[in-house]
């Protein structure tokens, strides 16, 4: 690896590292109502907005009430974003005169932004207008994220609280996590970006020139696997070698700017972290380079993953991991101050076994009926592996596409929407009613038996629980897919 | 077409609601 590529990769995780304390702490500030001076102007419109909507922040409610008002705020969501789009060819700011989207594609679209998914079965600006990008797409981008972040809000005071009935208020949450946090962050972030030339306008299309390609070369397996190239290519005689005029390795696909350590980066990151944006085509990577970005999104986004619920995720996973660590040791388990019992496994196994499931059975669908087929671009494992990224992509809400697969059809429009629906409400169900029952729970103080959670053994045996529940759902799968041409790469040598 | 993914959609919140129900039966008396 090259001087460059090494900064590249310690300037993302400096980055990561130095953000995540300060953003936390200022976040604990906000939902537990100490609003920071440099954003208590905004105390007041907070105030306004939940006197206009009738909101009493301090009417806390049960975990079934939160859960009820979440889903009811979610389906008017989801209709608002499907009118929109079905209406767009009669609503104005829509300069390029774009028609509405089919049935089922805004089907697909409304439950993808609502979910916090954002997969696009269509091609970018040329099908939503600029009214449904910004009153529709734009708007859920900040309240299905801030859904995410009051279920984990919720999840995180049912540990502080003793004895409670309830957990907080949804729409206080909601609205704290739009007002205080996404909405500056996005202010921030946006300007940055406008000084870098990105803008939207209301204008239509422009076409411009391209930059000039720009040299980078070379992450872990997904940087090796496409730095290394394709045999086959050897074979051919291509030059695949990094120099000073090119990256080198596998380079269909991806940017000249870019070069293989940014696309690599991008799409580890865009896995990790439920993203879904991508700067270069995972179907043309290697067959193990398009591995690690589907296992990423396999192992229930937890790394980072989604806005809330990638926390949310990797708690259910520590539930887990105590409560395998407590039937070692024949302990009850306890996980920060609360026993966990039957009710909180049972409800951490239901979020846990609903997208592998979503994901292997959706695949399954796919492959064995001629609509689900018919999409497939590649034959034989790649064409797999095309199928199996979509419903590893919507099974987990990450929103990242493989390219290859023919997705906008009405058959992967409506299954795909289908399993993000179940794959977000279907987990979130489970860890309010977790937040509920630990809510409700005396705090035991920790004794000679608590297994301490904050040890480097806990991190092992938490990070262990994640892939070997991973492992063990997919590889299976993944042997079908990206294994097997693998394989067959190397074999044809 | 449209009135169908309507009634899909509805009725996919409707039974998450039951989901909702039906856990907190789960749960027990408290």
């Amino acid at each position: 690896m090259t001087g460059n590529a090494i900064l590249q990769l310690a300037l993302y995780f400096v980055s990561l590292l130095a953000l995540a304390w300060p953003l936390g702490t200022y976040m604990a500030h906000i939902y537990a109502g100490k609003v920071p001076v440099f954003v208590a102007w905004l105390r007041p419109v907070e105030r306004a907005i939940c006197r206009l909507a009738g909101v009493r922040g301090e009417d806390s409610m049960p975990w079934t009430r939160y859960a009820i008002a979440l889903l009811v705020f979610n389906l008017l969501g989801t209709l608002a974003v499907f009118t929109l789009q079905r209406l767009q060819d009669i609503l104005p700011v829509n300069p390029e005169g774009l028609g509405a989207p089919a049935a089922d594609l805004a089907f697909n679209t409304a439950v993808s932004f609502a979910t916090n998914t954002n997969w696009q079965a269509y091609s970018g600006e040329s099908t939503m207008s600029h009214l449904t990008q910004m009153l529709g797409l734009g708007v859920q981008n900040f309240v299905s994220a801030a859904t995410g972040m009051a279920v984990l809000v919720a999840l995180a005071r049912s540990f502080v609280n003793r004895e409670a009935t309830a957990i907080g208020n949804f729409w206080v949450d909601l609205l704290r996590s739009v007002l205080y946090i996404l909405l500056p962050l996005s202010l921030a972030l946006a300007l940055a970006l406008v000084s870098q030339g990105v803008v939207q306008t209301f204008d239509g299309r422009r076409t411009v020139e391209l930059l000039e390609p720009v040299e980078f070369e070379q992450l872990s397996v997904c940087v090796w696997a496409e730095q290394a190239g394709n045999p086959l290519f050897d074979r051919l005689g291509v030059d695949a070698q990094a120099s000073e005029l090119q990256a080198g390795g596998n380079m269909e696909g991806k940017e000249t700017r870019f070069g293989v350590v940014a696309s690599a980066l991008w799409a580890t990151a865009t896995t990790a972290a439920s993203n879904g944006s991508v700067n270069a085509m995972h179907d043309s990577f290697t067959p193990l380079g398009g591995m690690v970005p589907m296992w990423l999104m396999q192992l229930g986004e937890v790394i980072f993953g989604g806005v809330g619920s990638g926390l949310y995720g990797m708690i259910v996973f520590a539930l887990v991991a105590v409560f395998v660590a407590g039937l070692m040791i024949g302990r009850t388990p306890e996980y920060l101050g609360k026993k966990i019992e039957g009710f909180e496994v049972k409800m951490a196994a239901v979020a846990i076994l609903v997208p592998p499931m979503l994901v292997l059975v959706g695949t399954a669908v796919a492959v064995v009926t001629d609509a689900g087929r018919s999409g497939i671009a590649n034959p034989g494992a790649h064409g797999f592996s095309e199928v199996l990224y979509a419903f590893s992509s919507a099974g987990n809400n990450n929103g990242s596409a493989f390219a290859g697969l023919s997705a906008n059809t009405p058959f992967y429009n409506i299954l795909l929407g289908v399993a993000m629906l179940f794959a977000r409400y279907w987990l979130i169900v489970p860890v309010l009613a977790i937040a509920g029952s630990l809510a409700a729970k005396k705090t035991v103080p920790a004794g000679s038996g608590t297994l301490p959670t904050h040890t480097p053994l806990f991190v092992l045996l938490l990070i262990g629980t994640v892939i070997v529940v991973g492992a063990l759902t997919f590889l299976p799968a993944l042997a079908l897919g990206p294994v097997v041409e693998h394989l067959q790469m190397i074999g044809s040598r | 077409m449209d009135l169908l993914l309507v009634v899909l959609i509805a009725g996919f919140f409707a039974l998450t609601s039951r989901l909702v129900a039906l856990f907190e039966k789960l749960r027990g008396p408290r």
